[in-house]
């Protein structure tokens, strides 16, 4: 049974529509993420069920509630829907101190003045921050200033928890170590989690399920595992990936080869079985990672470049006549044999092939290994 | 389900999008109904029309009020001379004081003169002190036997008798008004050019660029759109200035517009006083609006990012004297001078005899003499001035608080609604009484509130009518530094009480007024400081009861009781310049 429910959710904002018509479920405890460029409607989707924006169209469902439903005239309002939202740019009040800021969230809770500074001082010692109760938000460092806005999320105890982008205001160092600590706490608490994210890595390390969303719509729903091996569509696909996957247009011919539709000289080898795109033009999507190359005298690709990044190599391959571009990477000893100019053939391990007219997944392959 | 449904709706109904159409309709009634009310007083007979046409009934269509002010014998002298005289003052103060207001804060934000914290301190003088106390300083130093009675300084000293050109009329009114506007051009150029990114002209001057093309080419043209903003809102003050012109030119019946539509509805010819108050208000309009088409928006700062590095100051080399000593003797002619010669006057017998023998306390704290002023008591110990006093100071404090409180609102129902027609409707709205000049809104109040509007009774003679019509006139102050203040608070600080359930009115309490505070308070300020000063607005709607400071001023000048009206002037330029430094203490800071 789901626990939170979209139903055909649409959003305006003068006429130009955010969110055309969504529909979703969200499990108790999962922890969902919604993945797309700036502009898709993610942040919008994530406000309309906060209750910050009033939607234009559709109902949204906790549990057995209606929390909104444009036909029944029923707007709860966002205090007594039960969540806690932490926003990009932390949202601290600034005149208030540490202590002050997660104590405010209490203030509607009819509890005693002993109890309430029992839930602050223990939310902060599970935050790490007792030590800073005094101080004002400007005196704490970045990743501080997001530990207290958490600290003032969950200190209502709330059954959903909403992160707006939480980690990008952060160092690279910093958002690795908050994006573990948020894994926990969302274990910890179980409650439900929505957390809207553009950064594909973060989507992929935090998140039970993956909501990738563009222009307003859904394009594909699934477990990182799903989202990132079976793109459903050429959109899915190209935004899932770092470095970029390489789509390239080919036709399949006898002998497990590919002809580039621009370079039909330029054939390569697969591994695995297709079936459904013979003799078709279509798109294929390879991931870099599962690209294999081989020195050949008589290759049909040269070694543009080549950028150990630490543990890994990203290699640029060019086709002999420069018109198609392939990115592998892989570990280093794979690699760095290689030099620049030399020309080799490549081998595709897997890959997902796509129609060239819809964008929409035809078939996948993959070698037996 | 019905009910269910509209107890939703009413719960959905935002409080700000409740308080934003009272204030609008509010600001309809009392701006837009009292203009719509003098057009139509201009086109029809008032009480002087029966005997001025034959035939002519009092309240019937006409355009006899317009053929005789634009059209006839006499628009010479009622309405052609002062426009030009009003155009000529607008076009010389503002000259006066862009250029020296610039220079100004170039000199003090770019470049190596000394003594920047004192320039800066107190170069914000002349702007808080009504406008027209250069012009009473002046009136002393060059006052002479042959015209005003009284010698001045120079006459007593040296037994000079300056031609009258240089004592009355244009030549001090352009001069006391330049200067009452220098530090306007002052503060807004030094916020402009303290905002350039330095790394913009530090990549010119890697290209080789001298700094004087740096100062045409890249410094200049970034800082334009607020010259010519300051520019275009000083000329359109300047057409409707009021005071120094009324103390400036009356004497020697030099007219300009707003002294001929006081005089016209001081002497009750309504009709003529509508149409020049028209004439005024559309020239101001179009002036502020072909500014907006020229430079876009109403951007009144230039908004340039970027933190920049330190910035070198422009070495002067062999002008550094000259430039310092230029910045002392203004500081010392044109903001201490006067303040110190009114001072001294107060404390004279008799006016223009400058010894010792001569100075008496009389004028502030002596009793009721018959050989001194007509027998008016000094300052102390005058009824009426202390209840002037009191009013007026009740008046500034009323203004500033409900202009505060009404800006803060304005500010939050512009930026929530953002976008909306609400939003844009109030912004544009408040405006508006930007472009009515003090004494035609005075007039307009005057007999439109001579008699009750439904529920409201006539408001005519009441202190009431005075704190809506310096809540109202200042509004474009109070409406604007809330407007900045709510923009500087991001949305998210309010949407997450929103989410813990924090009601409205909590929220506005403990987060908005915090975090908006300093700067609701500098337009409370500004607020203050105005009200405190005004003339033009009140002039025609004080009553006996209810005299203010400023005209009581007025009347004392007029009447020549100069150790009275000096004293007065005194006593309001203290209190504004306390009222500053408070404000300042508390956080609040003076924009404009």
């Amino acid at each position: 049974m789901s626990f939170i429910r979209f139903n055909k959710l649409v959003k305006e904002f003068n006429g130009v529509p955010a969110v055309k018509g969504i529909d979703l479920e969200i499990n108790k405890g999962e922890f969902v993420t919604f993945l797309g460029p700036s502009g898709c409607g993610k942040t919008t989707t994530l406000r309309c069920l906060s209750g910050l924006e009033l939607p234009e169209n559709g109902e949204i469902w906790v549990g057995e509630k209606c929390i909104f439903s444009r036909k029944e005239g029923i707007n709860l309002p966002a205090g007594i829907r039960g969540l806690g939202l932490v926003f990009q740019n932390y949202a601290l009040w600034p005149h208030m101190t540490v202590e002050q800021n997660v104590g405010f969230a209490l203030r509607k809770k009819k509890i005693s003045p002993a109890e309430k500074r029992e839930k602050i001082v223990n939310v902060l010692k599970a935050m790490d921050l007792c030590e800073y109760e005094s101080r004002f938000p400007h005196e704490l460092s970045g990743g501080q200033q997001q530990r207290v806005a958490l600290a003032r999320m969950v200190v209502n105890e709330p059954g959903i928890l909403l992160f707006d982008e939480p980690l990008s205001n952060l160092d690279a160092k910093l958002r690795m170590k908050l994006r573990s600590e948020l894994k926990r706490l969302h274990k910890q608490l179980e409650a439900t989690s929505i957390y809207v994210t553009h950064d594909q890595v973060e989507a992929l390390a935090l998140s039970d399920k993956i909501v990738v969303m563009k222009d307003g719509t859904i394009q594909q729903i699934g477990t990182p595992y799903e989202v990132y091996h079976y793109p459903v569509n050429l959109f899915v696909a190209d935004f899932m990936g770092n470095p970029e996957t390489n789509l390239i247009k080919v036709k399949p011919a006898p002998g497990k080869t590919f002809i580039p539709a621009e370079e039909s000289q330029c054939s390569f080898q697969y591994e695995g079985d297709i079936s459904a795109s013979a003799g078709k033009e279509v798109v294929l999507n390879v991931r870099p990672e599962d690209v294999e190359i081989n020195s050949a005298p008589g290759g049909n690709f040269f070694i543009y470049t080549i950028q150990p990044m630490g543990s890994e190599v990203m290699v640029h391959l060019k086709s002999i006549s420069r018109n198609l571009d392939v990115i592998v990477k892989g570990p280093e000893e794979n690699f760095l044999k290689f030099s620049i100019e030399e020309k080799v053939d490549m081998t595709v391990r897997r890959g997902n092939i796509y129609s060239s007219e819809s964008g929409e997944i035809l078939e996948s392959f993959k070698d037996k290994k | 389900m019905r009910l269910k449904k509209a107890v939703q709706d009413l719960r959905n109904l935002k409080p700000e999008r409740v308080w934003g159409w009272a204030i609008a309709l509010a600001l309809l009634f009392f701006v837009f109904v009292p203009v719509v009310y003098m057009i139509y007083e201009s086109l029809v007979f008032d009480e002087n029309g029966p005997r001025m046409v034959k035939g002519a009934s009092e309240g019937a269509f006409t355009l006899f009020n317009w053929t005789r002010t634009l059209g006839s014998d006499l628009s010479r002298s009622i309405f052609y001379e002062p426009a030009l005289n009003s155009l000529g003052i607008a076009v010389g103060m503002t000259a006066i004081a862009l250029i020296l207001g610039c220079l100004f804060a170039w000199l003090i934000v770019r470049t190596d003169v000394p003594f920047k914290g004192f320039f800066t301190a107190v170069m914000i003088i002349p702007y808080i002190v009504p406008s027209w106390t250069v012009g009473m300083a002046w009136l002393t130093v060059f006052k002479s036997e042959q015209y005003g009675g009284t010698p001045g300084l120079l006459n007593y000293f040296f037994g000079i008798n300056p031609p009258e050109w240089i004592i009355y009329g244009y030549i001090p009114i352009v001069i006391a008004l330049g200067v009452h506007y220098v530090p306007y051009f002052f503060i807004m150029m030094r916020g402009a050019l303290a905002n350039i990114d330095s790394r913009l002209e530090e990549s010119a001057e890697l290209l080789q660029a001298s700094k004087f093309e740096i100062l045409m080419k890249i410094t200049f043209p970034m800082v334009l759109p607020a010259i010519g903003a300051g520019f275009i809102l000083t000329f359109s003050k300047g057409l409707g200035e009021f005071a120094t012109q009324a103390f400036m030119g009356l004497p020697i019946r030099y007219y300009t517009f707003s002294t001929m539509i006081y005089s016209a509805l001081d002497n009750q010819l309504y009709g003529e006083g509508y149409v020049l108050a028209l004439v005024l208000i559309i020239s101001t309009s179009l002036v502020v609006f072909l500014n907006q088409m020229v430079l876009g928006t109403r951007k009144r700062y230039v908004t340039i990012s970027g933190k920049g590095s330190r910035k070198k100051a422009v070495e002067l080399g062999k002008w550094k004297t000259p430039m310092t000593v230029f910045l002392f003797s203004f500081v010392a002619l044109f903001i201490f001078a006067p303040l110190l010669l009114l001072g001294i006057q107060t404390f004279l017998k008799y006016e223009g005899i400058y010894s010792f023998k001569n100075l008496t306390m009389h004028y502030w704290i002596g009793g009721a003499d018959k050989a001194f002023a007509e027998g008016q008591p000094g300052i102390f110990r005058n009824p009426t001035i202390l209840g002037a006093l009191k009013n007026s100071l009740l008046l500034a404090g009323g203004t500033a608080l409900i202009g505060g409180v009404i800006g803060i609102l304005i500010g939050y129902t512009v930026v929530k609604g953002r976008k909306t027609f609400l939003s844009k409707f109030i912004e544009n709205l408040t405006f508006a009484p930007y472009l009515i000049p003090g004494v035609a809104f005075g007039g307009i109040f005057l007999t439109m509130f001579a008699r009750s509007w439904g529920p409201l009774p006539s408001l005519y003679g009441t202190f009431a009518i005075l704190v809506i019509i310096c809540v109202v006139k200042h509004l474009p102050y109070s409406s604007s530094a809330g407007i900045t203040a709510m923009h500087q608070i991001d949305p998210s600080l309010e949407e997450v009480a929103v989410v813990h359930g924090i009601g409205w009115g909590t929220r506005f309490r403990k987060i908005i007024f915090p975090l908006a505070k300093s700067g609701v308070l500098s337009g409370m300020l500004l607020n203050f400081i105005t009200t405190m000063r005004t003339l033009d607005l009140v002039i025609l709607l004080v009553t006996p009861k209810t005299t203010l400071l400023t005209s009581v001023l007025y009347r004392y000048q007029s009447q020549d009781f100069v150790q009275h009206a000096y004293g007065i002037m005194l006593m309001i330029i203290v209190i504004v310049i306390s009222g500053h430094l408070i404000m300042n203490k508390m956080g609040g800071k003076l924009e404009l």
